[in-house]
């Protein structure tokens, strides 16, 4: 599918398919496409061209049959600052005409059954999060969608979001997730899409992602302070390895996995920082 | 459409603007001043005026007679340029610069000069201007060449004038000003899009939100109609004209805010757009161009739909002219509402 504004190509016919139960990632920085691509799946508005289906449904068409069966988590934390936990998801839960116990539910899901009563505007940055996350499960959806979910949060609330994502798939929810984080992106996802400037660059599990664009390396450095990067697992620098230490010559020897990051700069020869 | 969602943004949107301390101060504004107008007209009948007079020569009884009246608080003075001083620093609402000889010449026939400066920006010279001629009369002992025969209307009568005006500007005011804050505060803070992954629709967000204003206006309508006592005429004419007026200008609100996507646009065009509707409603006779003007504009039929059914006692039979242009205006909103929402999805 593929998604233009005037002459402007935000997503650029791009195809991929999620499997039931799984964690899919769409990694890249702001303007890859990755929010534009939620939000045709979301029914937001429709691809350009192409066509998106979720369980079968074509976005286009199907809207409010996909609407009832989805949850999103937005980038901006879009909840009402001046009602209360218990208010913001009630009124979320008369759309989607879910029991009143379900509120109570979504909450302990998230650890947050304390704060019915606070108000938003009172709760942190990662509390809200949380709630964000609880108010997309009130339709007991199949598919998550989480755009950024960490995005902004301190390291500790960091992690809290993404026990709260495993522990969603344990659950049997398929989740797309959206985040320029690439630990987030390693660590959560079972399938990977590199996005950039609204195409899909590559595509693969993390593991396969790493080992076939990502270079492990074997990094010694001398008694005399010189340093030799060395690719792993291979006769080379085993022979290398091999001449130093019969010497006596080798400080240190330390070997480095690729990373995501590798693997992101590799292909698009951009680093993905915070800013982008 | 969906009624339960349609309730579900009404009910949220009215425990927002409950606990929204600015938007119920906001909607309370108009409640506050109709109380405020009122209590100010019956207070002009008690008020004292401070006037300065300066006595040029012999005219003692003509201040003694000014002094008796007791509305007037007479403070006289040395010299014209201290009344004048007086005057300039807001201490007299009006000054009197009393001519030598002026109450002999005023008893003898002559007409003498009697030099009046008043404060157009103080508000108490309007009653100081309605007063002085009566006072000068009386003191010439002189008589008007008519019997008036002055019938006062009942007690309150005066109040029921002024709230067709409340509630024509209570109606325009939350319909063009609250209302769209709500929506466009919901496209600025991203909520909006948050229902709208659910299985609302942007019609229903819309028709709760009219919902929602129809009720406000309404409430509102009817505190000001009870606290001033004007629960009479035909009650059921002007529950029907405050019901099409507030659905109008409630669809206005939000066609206002459906184009401007944002708080402060839409701020700015709906204050340009209220100053003209409220104004050619009530200056309509005035003249006869202004009168032309006004039939253009909604609120003229609105105003005049409550003022014959409460003052005249005039049913929707009698007001059939206004009562259908309404209705038709009602339609042309929000066909345009739903046109332009479609409009924006296919964009």
């Amino acid at each position: 599918m593929s998604k233009k504004y005037d002459d402007f190509k935000a997503v650029n016919d791009i195809s991929f398919s999620v499997k039931k139960g799984a964690i899919f990632g769409l990694l890249g920085p702001n303007g890859a496409g990755k929010s534009t691509t939620i939000k045709i799946l979301t029914c937001q508005f429709p691809p350009t061209s192409g066509t998106a289906y979720i369980g079968g449904l074509n976005t286009a068409v199907n809207a409010t049959e996909i609407k009832k069966k989805i949850g999103v988590v937005f980038e901006s934390q879009n909840l009402y600052e001046e009602l209360s936990v218990y208010e913001n998801l009630n009124f979320f839960r008369q759309l989607y005409s879910s029991p009143k116990e379900k509120i109570r539910e979504v909450l302990k899901a998230v650890g947050m059954e304390k704060y019915q009563k606070y108000k938003i505007k009172t709760l942190s940055k990662g509390m809200k999060q949380k709630i964000m996350i609880s108010r997309a499960l009130l339709n007991d959806p199949d598919i998550l969608f989480l755009d950024e979910p960490a995005s902004g949060l301190d390291p500790h609330s960091a992690r809290e979001i993404r026990q709260v994502i495993l522990d969603l798939k344990l659950q049997s929810k398929t989740i797309l997730i959206t985040t320029h984080n690439m630990e987030e992106a390693d660590f959560l996802c079972d399938c990977l899409a590199i996005m950039h400037k609204g195409s899909i660059i590559a595509m693969d599990t993390p593991e396969n992602l790493k080992k076939k664009y990502g270079k492990a390396i074997l990094r010694i450095e001398t008694v005399t302070g010189d340093i030799y990067d060395l690719p792993l697992n291979t006769r080379a620098s085993s022979n290398v390895f091999k001449k130093f230490s019969e010497n006596n010559q080798i400080s240190f020897v330390h070997s480095k996995e690729a990373t995501i990051e590798d693997v992101f700069i590799i292909l698009t020869g951009e680093k993905l920082t915070d800013e982008s | 459409m969906n009624l339960n969602i349609i309730l579900a943004i009404f009910r949220k949107d009215l425990i927002s603007s409950i606990k929204s301390k600015n938007i119920l101060i906001v909607l309370l504004t108009p409640v506050f001043l109709s109380i405020l107008f009122n209590s100010t007209i019956s207070l002009t009948d008690n008020v004292i005026l401070p006037v300065a007079v300066y006595d040029e020569g012999s005219s003692v009884d003509f201040i003694e007679h000014l002094s008796s009246i007791g509305n007037y608080e007479v403070i006289i003075t040395d010299s014209a340029g201290e009344s004048e001083e007086l005057l300039y620093n807001e201490k007299v609402a009006a000054i009197m610069i009393v001519p030598e000889g002026f109450s002999a010449d005023v008893k003898n026939g002559v007409t003498p000069s009697l030099n009046i400066m008043v404060n157009p920006y103080d508000a108490r010279s309007v009653v100081f201007l309605q007063t002085y001629k009566d006072i000068i009369m009386d003191f010439a002992e002189q008589e008007y060449p008519v019997h008036f025969s002055l019938n006062m209307l009942p007690a309150g009568f005066q109040s029921l004038f002024n709230i067709p005006i409340w509630v024509m500007f209570t109606i325009i005011f939350v319909g063009m000003m609250v209302l769209p804050n709500t929506l466009t505060t919901e496209y600025e803070k991203k909520t909006l899009d948050a229902i709208l992954v659910s299985p609302a629709s942007e019609k229903d967000v819309i028709y709760g939100k009219s919902f929602f204003g129809l009720f406000l206006t309404i409430l509102i309508s009817l505190t000001i109609i009870f606290i001033n006592g004007g629960f009479v005429g035909n009650s059921l004419s002007v529950m029907f004209f405050v019901f099409l007026g507030s659905a109008a200008f409630t669809g206005l609100g939000l066609l206002i805010a459906i184009y401007a996507d944002n708080y402060s646009s839409a701020s700015l065009i709906s204050t340009i757009c209220m100053a003209p509707l409220i104004l050619l409603a009530l200056l309509a006779d005035f003249s006869r161009e202004i009168e032309y003007l006004s039939y253009l504009v909604p609120s003229t039929y609105v105003f005049n739909g409550i003022k014959n059914a409460m003052l005249n006692n005039s049913g929707i039979s009698d007001l059939y002219p206004e009562f259908g242009i309404l209705v038709i205006f009602n339609i042309l909103v929000y066909s345009l509402i739903s046109h332009v929402l479609k409009k924006k999805r296919s964009v």
